[in-house]
């Protein structure tokens, strides 16, 4: 399997303990360049912008949160940051540029808890317990941190983050929640898509009880509009394109490498046959033989461009270490790898239209994969509490780049934006050449002789391979000013100057 | 014509810690080229490509025989023999006896064995007095025949030498120097050296530990040595000696469809006359790289220092190559801050980064192979703890080669013009 190492990342700080699904990417300011977001488990949510490796903006005081995410839920156009406790709390920040911090929100003073809660009841600090573990990890880090970053202070990988964790909301604004509303508890996961082609967005829910619940904003509060009880525990929720009903497939993934299609009842048909919601469960009946109880994550709507064509795919990863890519019931195809894969998510890394796959193990492996059957792995140093690719702006002039996040067990997000990847298979020059109508045509008019034709493409990629390496390598001198200057003009020369004599000084 | 360096991550093979001797590169006649890569905790693994039918990058263990549990490898080399196969030298630290041994691993003499695994399993044992640092092979003058060459803390340089009954033997010192004259009464430790034969004369540069680096002109036929001396401040960690260009030849088959001589290698900064185009880069560990130039003619005196290559800590690893195929050579740096610089020779008077990228780990060794079969040299990164071989991006390099290709096989007819090209480019 073909593997890379990347090495640029920016570091970004956080305080607190993480869930799986709670880092997320989008444009929560609606200004065109997109923010990353987090929530941890202590109820606090950090906003970064560019390249600051402090909050840009912080909550507190929200409780438990277990998934964090971007949308423009109240159907005004307006992205807002979603934000789901696991006490059933709903809590939604605006914060666009025209609603300044002037009026909203109040400049924090450094770390202080008396303070940051304002006007609310400040919650007993549970931070001190993660917050030893946290040095007694670093000082091990440390001693290797002196070995390996001599000289090498830009990106300094073993980032104290203690000892900057009082200083990390010193330059952030606390922002307070725009609206809060107690929906039900047990939230796991959220989405956000319009799921009923009514042209309006609803907050779908995932519920560790084994619900699905989606939400509609309508008369200043979200209403529940519809309601699917599953079979098993459910690891995420997704939604595909479904272009023969120009709507949208809801997906859930179920335990053991399946997953279930949830459909909206349509409105006029409600009074028929089938009323109710419904519920299409994809067996995937050929896989092997698998632990049928084995949590499982789902990512719908990988696009993929091909001959002008665009197609969406799912795919479905397990804790197992299986990755399958799936139209409806077909199995396109899968991977099997030794690693506990426990976050999926799709990115276009390298901007053609076509989507890829990325899975990460808890141990930081992180496989990113074509829909052309390529892979290509990177190995994140660290052990990760959450994982999250998007993309992100990572300073005011810079656009948005496809990226890869890490969260990590010390207090750190590292964001690589630069993917310098610019194919996922591992290709040589051989193969382009080979497609080059000139090149065909040379070895066909040159070398074409053999007549026995597994001999003839033995030699023929000997010969291309000798032909490469001396245009590359012997031809340069000899031909840079033949290609420079035109024959005409050569000819013209040497009628008005007589022939010098060949041997001439060489450069001095 | 130059081609913007642009090169881009192929693949990164993570192993265990390394050291600077521990890349060696294996290169086959049919072009199958590999990698084999020794880390500190005995574990050798020769790294490769294959198509399967999709090119894939492989990595296989070889276990090599009677290296022990708890030994640690120092340096590892390997050659091909003058009739055909492989030699693989391996040096290691027994760590219960603090003894050092050098085994050699070579199938017998009309072997044409290429396979590792059947290589790994005849070994010869040499126990050794001293503690070997650097592992490299020199061809013996007129005898076409190569032979190991071990530097060791005896402030010696140690030769094994292959007989006639396939067994090596230690050279006893006065026949080393009888063939390497260069080597005898060294006044430290070589930690590096290269050589380059050159009209009777063997140019070899020493980079010693005490900080000084020495040039030896050798006259191959009556043994006389020049000796040049020049001293930096820290231990010279890595030289090389190079041309300002050094051509591929042109392979017979094209030779055969043209029916020219002239298609053949000009390089026009290397007439018969004044043959001064060698040059000497070295790096110390405290301070930056220094290029000597024209060495024949100069000596050590014509010192050129490469610009902000001091400021990634100690330069471990350095190589001449063309890497944007304009036929003169590049010098490329590996330092242990985690950066590989690319510098161009420039105006004739300076060299210039044109490219430079930074790794998760320190560098230790930058190699140039092509292990992909396509005529393209990748450029190879041993890092601490592992190997990333990168690639340049391929459609500009596929226009290039196009181009050329079409150049070469169009002007055929036209002969004139092509020679009056070929003395202007000379006229410079």
């Amino acid at each position: 399997m073909r593997t890379v190492s990347f090495k640029e990342n920016l570091t970004f700080l956080y305080d607190g303990m993480v869930s799986s699904n709670a880092l997320s990417f989008g444009d929560v300011d609606n200004d065109g360049k997109n923010e990353m977001f987090l929530g941890t488990t202590s109820g606090d949510i950090f906003i970064y912008k560019f390249d600051s490796k402090y909050p840009w903006k912080t909550a507190g005081n929200l409780h438990m949160i277990t998934s964090v995410g971007c949308g423009p839920v109240c159907n005004t156009g307006k992205n807002l940051l979603v934000c789901l406790t696991v006490e059933g709390w709903c809590y939604f920040f605006d914060i666009s540029p025209t609603n300044d911090e002037s009026d909203n929100f109040i400049p924090s003073t450094p770390f202080d808890s008396s303070s940051r809660f304002v006007g609310e009841e400040a919650k007993p600090e549970l931070e001190n317990d993660e917050g030893d573990a946290i040095s007694a990890n670093h000082s091990e880090d440390d001693q290797f941190s002196d070995f390996d970053n001599l000289g090498e202070s830009q990106n300094d990988f073993n980032f104290d983050a203690n000892n900057e964790s009082m200083n990390i909301y010193s330059n952030a604004y606390t922002i307070t929640p725009s609206f809060q509303q107690k929906l039900l508890p047990n939230n796991k996961c959220f989405c956000i898509t319009d799921i009923n082609k009514d042209g309006e967005v609803e907050l779908v829910i995932g519920y560790s009880d084994r619900k699905v619940r989606a939400f509609k904003w309508s008369e200043n509060e979200f209403k529940l509009v519809e309601e699917w009880t599953l079979a098993g525990l459910l690891g995420s929720v997704s939604w595909c394109n479904n272009p023969d009903l120009q709507s949208v497939d809801l997906i859930v993934s179920q335990p053991g490498g399946t997953y279930c299609t949830l459909k909206f009842p349509d409105s006029d048909k409600v009074n028929s046959e089938f009323p109710g919601p419904y519920l299409f469960y994809h067996p995937l009946g050929s896989r092997r033989a698998r632990n049928p109880d084995i949590s499982t994550e789902v990512i719908g709507n990988i696009k993929r461009c091909k001959d002008g064509e665009t197609v969406y795919y799912s795919a479905i990863c397990t804790l197992d270490g299986t990755i399958t890519v799936v139209d409806y019931d077909r199995i396109i195809w899968s991977l099997i790898v030794d690693r506990k894969l426990f976050s999926l998510h799709k990115i276009d890394i390298m901007g053609d239209g076509s989507e890829e796959i990325v899975a990460c193990s808890w141990d930081g492996h992180t496989y990113i994969i074509s829909l052309d059957q390529d892979v290509v792995r990177f190995d994140f140093p660290q052990h990760v509490a959450s994982f999250s690719t998007g993309s992100y702006c990572s300073t005011e002039k810079d656009y948005n780049k496809p990226c890869l996040a890490y969260a990590s067990f010390d207090g750190c997000i590292r964001v690589y934006n630069n993917l310098p990847l610019s194919s996922i298979s591992i290709k040589s020059l051989e193969s382009d050449l080979k497609q080059n109508a000139a090149v065909k045509s040379i070895i066909d008019q040159y070398f074409a002789s053999s007549p026995d034709p597994t001999k003839a493409t033995a030699s023929a990629e000997s010969i291309l391979c000798q032909l490469s390496n001396y245009a590359l390598y012997g031809l340069s001198l000899n031909l840079q000013r033949r290609l420079s200057n035109p024959i005409h003009l050569v000819q013209k020369k040497r009628k008005a100057r007589s022939r010098s004599p060949k041997t001439t000084k060489p450069q001095s | 014509m130059a081609l913007p360096v642009h090169l881009e991550e192929l693949h990164y093979y993570g192993l265990q810690q390394n050291n600077i001797y521990s890349l060696t590169k294996i290169e086959h006649p049919d072009g199958k080229n590999k990698l084999l890569v020794s880390s500190l905790s005995k574990k050798i693994s020769c790294l490769s490509f294959k198509h399967d039918p999709k090119l894939e990058a492989k990595t296989d263990d070889i276990q090599f025989h009677y290296v022990p549990h708890d030994a640690e490898i120092v340096s590892i080399d390997a050659y091909s023999r003058r009739h055909c196969g492989l030699v693989v030298g391996i040096t290691f630290i027994k760590r219960d006896t603090n003894s050092c041994f050098l085994n050699v691993y070579s199938e017998g003499e009309n072997s044409e064995e290429w396979d590792l695994t059947r290589i790994a399993q005849s070994c010869q044992h040499f126990e050794l007095k001293f503690i070997p640092y650097r592992l490299y092979h020199g061809k013996l003058e007129g005898k076409d025949e190569t032979v190991f060459l071990l530097s060791g803390n005896d402030k010696n340089m140690h030769m094994f030498r292959e007989n006639s009954e396939n067994f090596f033997q230690q050279t006893p010192p006065a026949q080393v120097t009888e063939f390497f004259p260069e080597f005898q009464n060294l006044h430290s430790v070589p930690l590096w050296w290269d050589s380059e034969v050159q009209n009777n004369r063997r140019l070899t540069v020493i980079g010693f530990q005490d900080a000084t680096i020495s040039l030896l002109i050798v006259n191959i036929t009556t043994k006389e040595v020049q000796k040049f001396e020049r001293s930096h401040e820290s231990p010279i960690t890595c030289v090389r000696i190079f041309q300002t260009s050094k051509l591929v030849k042109c392979p017979q088959f094209v030779k055969e469809v043209l029916g020219e001589d002239e298609y053949d290698e000009v390089n026009p900064f290397c007439s018969q006359e004044q043959n001064d185009d060698l040059h000497i880069v070295a790096s110390s560990a405290l301070q930056g790289v220094v290029v000597y130039r024209n060495i024949l003619s100069k000596h050590l005196d014509n010192a050129l220092t490469l610009p902000e290559s001091d400021k990634y800590d100690c330069i471990l690893s350095l190589l001449a190559t063309d890497i944007d195929f304009d036929g003169e050579n590049e010098i490329i740096i590996g330092t242990y801050g985690h950066q590989v610089i690319i510098y161009k020779y420039v105006d004739n008077e300076k060299y210039q980064v044109i490219w430079q990228r930074s790794f998760a780990d320190p560098v230790l060794g930058v190699q140039a192979l092509d292990l992909t079969f396509d005529g393209m040299s990748e450029l190879v990164v041993l890092t601490l703890k592992g190997v990333s071989v990168m690639q340049h991006e391929l459609s500009s390099v596929t226009k290039l080669v196009v181009n050329r290709l079409k150049a070469l096989f169009q002007y055929n007819e036209d002969k004139d013009a092509f020679e009056e090209l070929q003395e202007e480019n000379l006229e410079r």
